[in-house]
């Protein structure tokens, strides 16, 4: 019989595994897409000449990083959660995910309210 | 810990809080509302409601990951949104409309912010109380709005070359 330990239910149940991990790339691309849309912000903000939501949106890039390498040293905080059978829940990470997203959609909105009242669209 | 068998979706997924840690009836308690604590009340303690983990038991922990990620994903597609209504304001100078079209995709994006924290809330409140999940019309909203922007990009796009 072939020794398949990966597949035996005990082992399985503590890895954590791909759910874990699914969740922790979740989080990266995240991190990523936030980095992103701060970056087009800064472009186009500077292209627009609003120099304030400019450093707003480099400020934005930062926290991207920021969330970025949370996520990754979160991974195995959460593994160790799932091992011991504790609530893997993390309200504070999804309100400062949210919370960051608010901010970039709504520097974005503000953008592009003040390029098109201002004509420089 | 003895909890492993909590722990089991299988055996879980359908039967609703009747573990150890069953909280007895089912407290009436809206997201974010601790029970005893005086309750907030007004639109934004409703678009950010408390902590989910104040009334009933904890789901599976897949179950919880399985939310974030949605929540993570509503995140990622808002922000896409952003970048594309920017795009469409900066890129297309030169095509009549593109602006109303930009701001439209931000300010729908805007909303998709600003719901998914209070999506996710209502959903780990859900899942841990054993009730149906968080019916929201915003996919169907979003869906047919991003559809209708475009088939107008389209149109426009159609009008406007010579």
């Amino acid at each position: 019989m072939i020794h398949r330990p990966h597949l035996h239910p005990h082992h399985r149940r503590r890895t954590g595994g791909l759910q874990q991990e699914r969740t922790a790339l979740a989080w990266e691309r995240t991190a990523f897409a936030l980095m992103g849309a701060g970056l087009v912000l800064a472009r186009f903000t500077a292209l627009h000449d609003q120099g304030v939501l400019a450093v707003a949106a480099l400020a934005v890039v930062a926290l991207g990083a920021g969330l970025l390498v949370w996520a990754g040293s979160h991974y195995e905080d959460r593994l160790d959660l799932v091992h011991h059978g504790r609530d893997v829940v993390h309200p504070g990470a999804a309100r400062y995910a949210g919370l960051l997203a608010v901010l970039v959609s709504g520097l974005c909105l503000t953008a592009g309210i003040v390029a098109v009242a201002t004509g420089s669209a | 810990m003895s909890r492993e068998g909590d722990r089991n979706p299988t055996a879980d997924s359908d039967a609703g809080p009747t573990t150890d840690r069953d909280p007895g009836p089912a407290p009436v308690v809206e997201p974010g509302e601790r029970p005893g604590a005086e309750a907030a009340t007004g639109w934004l303690r409703s678009l950010v409601p408390g902590d989910p983990r104040a009334a009933g038991s904890e789901p599976d922990y897949r179950f919880t990951l399985a939310n974030e990620r949605t929540f993570l994903a509503w995140i990622r597609t808002a922000l896409a949104l952003a970048a594309g209504g920017l795009g469409a304001i900066a890129l297309l100078p030169d095509l009549d409309g593109s602006e109303p079209l930009g701001l439209g995709l931000l300010a729908l994006s805007f909303v998709m912010s600003a719901s998914s924290y209070r999506r996710w809330v209502h959903n780990e409140h859900a899942m841990r109380l054993g009730t149906p999940l968080y019916a929201s019309r915003l996919p169907m909203l979003i869906a047919v709005g991003t559809a209708l922007f475009a088939v107008a990009g389209a149109v426009l796009l159609v009008v406007d070359t010579p």
